[in-house]
């Protein structure tokens, strides 16, 4: 422990902990900009931020760790926090800066206070501090951190003022001895802040009702005009993905088409060439295609949180989702599942009940995610092509079959495997403010990267296995030097293991070429489109109007239509109900901690689907019929 | 600054009955001990007083600057007594 007067060395591993919504993570990208990284924290699924920032000769590193109320807590976030103090399964910080909300410093000194009674050097960082000046608070920060025993400085993160004072305390924190009360004694804890702020805060604190956020709560959370106002915000969220996303998407899709020719004029003929081509290139392309939907849908996400509505749509969503087992947060998670489950299984971190959160993670991926959608536009396009109206309920139905199915699994498991109701909201209403940009690109940024990481390499590996499969071995050439592109697929490993199963897919009108396709989809649903259309049109070109025909029109081996009407149904159902992403395996197995949880999963997610695709090939061909 | 002493209700209700604007001092929370814990971590502890900002589901409360919200089931298990003068 060093003093003032004993010239202490400068920060350079430093812990950035606060509440929730107090600011912190606004501060730690004003101070580490792009130079960040999200990681777990060793030993448990909760992230950490960690990014480094240069002042002067000084280099030094911050590690954010989520919000938290306290760090003497049973749940997960306030062990992580504990330990990352202490230095436990990592390197020990030698500093910890403690954000605290100015506007509401009585409950922040009391994170202050269980800092203080570890032994490390502490820097109290006031956030809000010009909220609380306008509201006529005054805050003597000399007088504070004498009471506290280390320095405390005014921060403005949005602007960057009180930057440069932070780098210079810094240069030389301290911690000096002083009387602190009793961890976990709120009459104590209240006392002691009280006679702190007696001394060095001047005005009012408490903030009284009958606000502007008063008259925006009464509408956001009432029982219809919360649910009209959740359903417009939601509406204009994914109309908002679906327009603007399809201009990046299709730029990048261009690219990739771009690359692939380049590829193909630069390499020979043969091995390499497929490899790179169809492997490679295109296995990236499939993944990156839908970014920008995943970027967006972040963007808005954290623009929504950072405006303090999300809470309340918690709320909203709360007297749904009970009926089902299911508590508000998890709304958060569904959400963010529309555009990939591997983020929404990762979201659930912020459900603080573990049965509540496995019951999300479980059934996050019956919701449609932005993979299944060129599946829906191939199947809904077979099935109602010409027919627009018919063709968008039909999208309608399948988002709705996914969301249904998603309800009904989580009502059934909170009766069986995962007895008990969910736990009651208790959820801390931030502000209504403006969001911040900055905020909401940077945490885009470090999504996207992580999605990139994540999904990225284990997909582009998949497809690159998925291609072998499907590649080789090869087929003689025909005498005009050709090889026809069924025939290498039939012959391939990949046909030859679907003809192998597709007694298995028979029942739900499925021939081999069928069989091939939902087996490769069970690496990445988005596979599905490519490889019908190599099979069934000798094509992967799907843009093509006459591939589409060719599908459409494609025949069985008895000359009856592939794509007929009790089949495309089935197909439809099966794809919005099975589990086919191995990614999302591996991420369940890595968020739940167990193999087990994982293949219940995928194995409930594929009877389910078998299932209701069989009910429907059956109740569907009667009626045709 | 000058001090003014609480009146404080004998009689425990639940917070469910609480009017809104009405002011409360916390006197017990029947509820399991993590989820008292994180009430007590976000301020409504024993004997920590608060203002009703809105009855329902979710109920919203108010301690000093942090505004909660809760759900029927909590409120319901949550004992206060009325304050009429809280500082």
């Amino acid at each position: 422990m060093s003093t003032p007067d004993s010239q202490p060395s400068a920060a350079t591993s430093i812990l950035l902990l606060g509440n929730p919504n107090v600011g912190k993570t606004t501060l730690f990208n004003r101070l580490c900009g792009l130079r960040s990284a999200t990681a777990n924290f060793p030993g448990s699924t909760v992230e950490a931020r960690i990014g480094r920032s240069s002042q002067g000769i000084v280099k030094r590193k911050f590690t954010d760790l989520p919000g938290t109320y306290s760090l003497h807590t049973t749940d997960d976030l306030a062990k992580v926090c504990s330990h990352a103090l202490d230095g436990v399964d990592c390197d020990p910080p030698d500093t910890v800066v403690v954000v605290a909300d100015a506007t509401n410093l009585r409950r922040n000194l009391a994170i202050v206070n269980e800092v203080l009674h570890h032994d490390i050097r502490c820097v109290v960082v006031l956030s809000m501090a010009d909220i609380a000046q306008k509201s006529g608070l005054t805050i003597d920060c000399e007088k504070l951190g004498a009471h506290l025993g280390c320095s405390v400085v005014r921060v403005n993160a949005r602007s960057g003022a009180g930057i440069d004072a932070l780098h210079s305390v810094l240069d030389s924190p301290y911690k000096a001895a002083v009387a602190l009360p009793e961890v976990g004694k709120f009459k104590e804890v209240n006392a002691w802040a009280n006679e702190i702020i007696a001394d060095s805060v001047g005005g009012k604190l408490a903030v009284s009702g009958g606000t502007l956020t008063d008259r925006l709560d009464k509408v956001c959370t009432h029982s219809v005009l919360g649910i009209l106002v959740f359903a417009a915000v939601m509406i204009g969220l994914f109309w908002t993905i679906f327009t603007l996303a399809a201009v990046p998407m299709d730029l990048i899709d261009s690219v990739f088409g771009y690359l692939s020719s380049m590829a193909s004029g630069v390499l020979p003929e043969g091995a390499v060439h497929d490899f790179v081509v169809d492997g490679v290139i295109a296995g990236i392309a499939g993944t990156v295609v839908f970014l920008p939907q995943i970027c967006l849908l972040f963007f808005l996400i954290s623009l929504l949180e950072d405006t303090g509505y999300l809470a309340r749509a918690a709320f909203v969503m709360d007297r749904v989702l009970r009926r089902f087992g299911l508590p508000g947060q998890s709304f958060v998670p569904f959400l963010s599942a529309h555009a990939c489950a591997i983020p929404a299984i990762m979201a659930a971190r912020i459900v603080p009940d573990r049965r509540d959160r496995l019951a999300t993670i479980l059934v996050a991926p019956f919701f449609s995610c932005s993979a299944r959608l060129p599946v829906y536009v191939l199947l809904v396009g077979v099935l109602f092509a010409n027919q627009p109206f018919f063709a968008g309920l039909a999208f309608f139905a399948c988002y709705a079959l996914g969301a249904g199915a998603a309800f009904l699994t989580a009502f059934i498991m909170r009766r069986t495997i995962l007895p008990g109701k969910s736990r009651p909201m208790i959820l801390e209403l931030p502000t209504y403010k403006l969001p911040s940009l900055r905020t909401a690109l940077l945490n885009t940024i470090d999504r996207a990267w992580v999605f990139l990481k994540n999904a990225g390499t284990v997909i582009l590996a998949i497809v690159v296995v998925l291609w072998w499969l499907s590649a080789y071995p090869k087929v003689e050439p025909m005498q005009d030097e050709s090889i026809d592109t069924t025939s290498q697929l039939s012959t391939s490993y990949a046909g030859q293991i679907g003809q192998f199963v597709s007694p298995v897919f028979a029942p739900l009108g499925y021939d081999w070429k069928l069989t091939v396709g939902v087996m490769t989809s069970f690496a990445a649903r988005e596979v599905f489109v490519s490889t019908i259309a190599v099979l069934v049109a000798g094509s992967d070109d799907v843009d093509d109007e006459t591939i589409m025909e060719k599908i459409a029109h494609a025949k069985r081996a008895d000359g009856s239509p592939i794509f007929n009407v009790p089949t495309s149904a089935s197909l439809l159902v099966f794809f919005v109900l099975a589990m086919q992403c191995l990614p999302t395996i591996a991420v369940t197995r890595r968020e739940t901690g167990s193999w087990n949880w994982a293949f219940l999963q995928l194995g409930y997610m594929t009877v389910l689907a078998w299932v209701c695709a069989f009910i429907t090939f059956q109740i569907v061909s009667g009626v045709v019929a | 600054m000058t001090l003014i002493s609480p009146k404080i209700d004998h009689e425990y209700i639940p917070l469910s009955q609480l009017r809104e604007r009405e002011k409360a001092v916390v006197q017990v929370a029947e509820l399991d001990s993590s989820e008292c814990e994180a009430l007590a971590a976000m301020g409504l502890h024993e004997e920590a007083t608060f203002e009703l900002c809105q009855q329902g589901q979710p109920c919203i409360v108010q301690v000093e600057a942090t505004r909660l919200g809760l759900s029927r089931e909590v409120t319901e298990r949550i004992m206060v007594r009325r304050c009429s003068v809280c500082n």
